[in-house]
């Protein structure tokens, strides 16, 4: 299930309270992982923002003083992408890594079987 | 109870913030920094010991009633005359304080960021009158005592590190100052400028907490992968180019504003 990988990085990255998959084409969230607090018009709106900050790209972040934002194009569907909301003191490389492999695991369909 | 009473009249005079015990001054060279150093001088009350790092290069100065009293260690990369670690000073001792004003210099021209600790001085110095104050250190060491503070993004931008490749800075339209590669620079000014002005414009509909000041980072901005950053605060705007994969480092620079 999408949603126990996304679990899964959250558990596992420290900081890390939303992760959201994400169809960049129709702007819409797909899964989120279960703790997710995030409203849904928040989720919304992260979902714009990653379609706006990932054009010819597959890395984006916006930070502001309270919290960071990963936005992550799938690489082998570019069209699938994942959005992580994170806390200022996050490990933002091991942040990365877990994220891009979620992200493939959940984009190839390897987590939905 | 005295050590709690003595630091929280320390907290109490400190203009800035700690964090874990140490305060980011901000890059060593910066004229701002240089007059940061002194301004923790004067800002001293109770007596008490200040170590300034870069890297593994320090200085421990001892400072009180907002005067250096003594240069009490320093690193030996800094060459520290010995004679001058530990002497009590006064305006008198010209040669002692062209010494320290060497040793102080010395670090404030290593390459990084300047750190500050402060801990309470755990003997008393008494009442004496000894000590020299920011004005006459100002003149004697050469350091600007009115220069500015760094900003946020002067901040944010030398906790890049070696990740750094170019910026340039905006008044919101004009140009007011550019760094690093000239040739990255002029690339941000000519083309990446215009295009992330506009994508902040259409990121203006989107309802996500965008607080000021605020980053976006994009790998898309420059055709050899590196990274943009756009530091948007009030009245400027301001953009910073750094090395492929830098993602991890920009995260911890924008920690440090």
């Amino acid at each position: 299930m999408a949603q126990k990988v996304l679990d899964l990085l959250c558990e596992q990255v420290a900081g890390c309270e939303t992760a959201a998959f994400v169809d960049l084409t129709t702007r819409m969230v797909l899964v989120t992982n279960g703790d997710n607090t995030q409203s849904q018009d928040t989720l919304n709106a992260m979902c714009q923002e990653a379609e706006l900050m990932l054009v010819g790209g597959d890395t984006a972040m916006v930070a502001t003083s309270g919290q960071m934002r990963l936005y992550l194009r799938g690489e082998a569907e570019p069209n699938d992408a994942l959005c992580c909301v994170c806390a200022m003191d996050t490990n933002f490389a091991e942040l990365i890594a877990k994220a891009k492999d979620s992200l493939n695991e959940i984009s190839s369909g390897v987590a939905n079987g | 109870m005295a050590d709690n009473l003595e630091s929280k009249l320390i907290a109490l005079t400190e203009p800035g913030q700690f964090k874990a015990g140490e305060m980011v001054l901000g890059p060593a060279d910066a004229p701002a920094t240089k007059a940061a150093l002194l301004s923790a001088l004067d800002n001293t009350i109770l007596p008490c010991l200040i170590t300034y790092s870069v890297g593994s290069s320090s200085v421990v100065l001892k400072a009180g009633g907002r005067r250096l009293r003594a240069c009490v260690a320093a690193s030996n990369d800094l060459n520290p005359p010995a004679d001058a670690l530990g002497k009590t000073l006064s305006a008198d001792e010209g040669e002692t304080l062209a010494e320290i004003g060497s040793i102080v210099n010395a670090l404030l021209a290593c390459d990084g960021m300047l750190t500050m600790k402060r801990e309470v001085e755990p003997a008393a110095m008494g009442q004496s009158d000894a000590g020299v104050g920011v004005k006459t250190l100002s003149e004697l060491w050469k350091i600007d005592f009115n220069a500015k503070p760094p900003t946020q993004f002067e901040i944010f931008e030398s906790a890049l590190g070696e990740t750094f490749i170019a910026s340039i800075e905006t008044d919101g339209t004009d140009l007011t100052g550019s760094r690093g590669d000239t040739d990255t620079a002029d690339v941000l000014k000519r083309d990446v400028l215009p295009k992330l002005v506009q994508l902040e414009a259409d990121l203006t509909k989107v309802k996500t907490q965008r607080d000021l000041p605020y980053l976006m980072t994009l790998n898309s901005a420059l055709p050899d992968g590196a990274l943009v950053s756009l530091f948007v605060a009030e009245e400027t705007r301001s953009l910073v180019a750094s090395a492929p994969g830098s993602l991890p480092a920009v995260a911890g620079a924008w920690g440090r504003v």
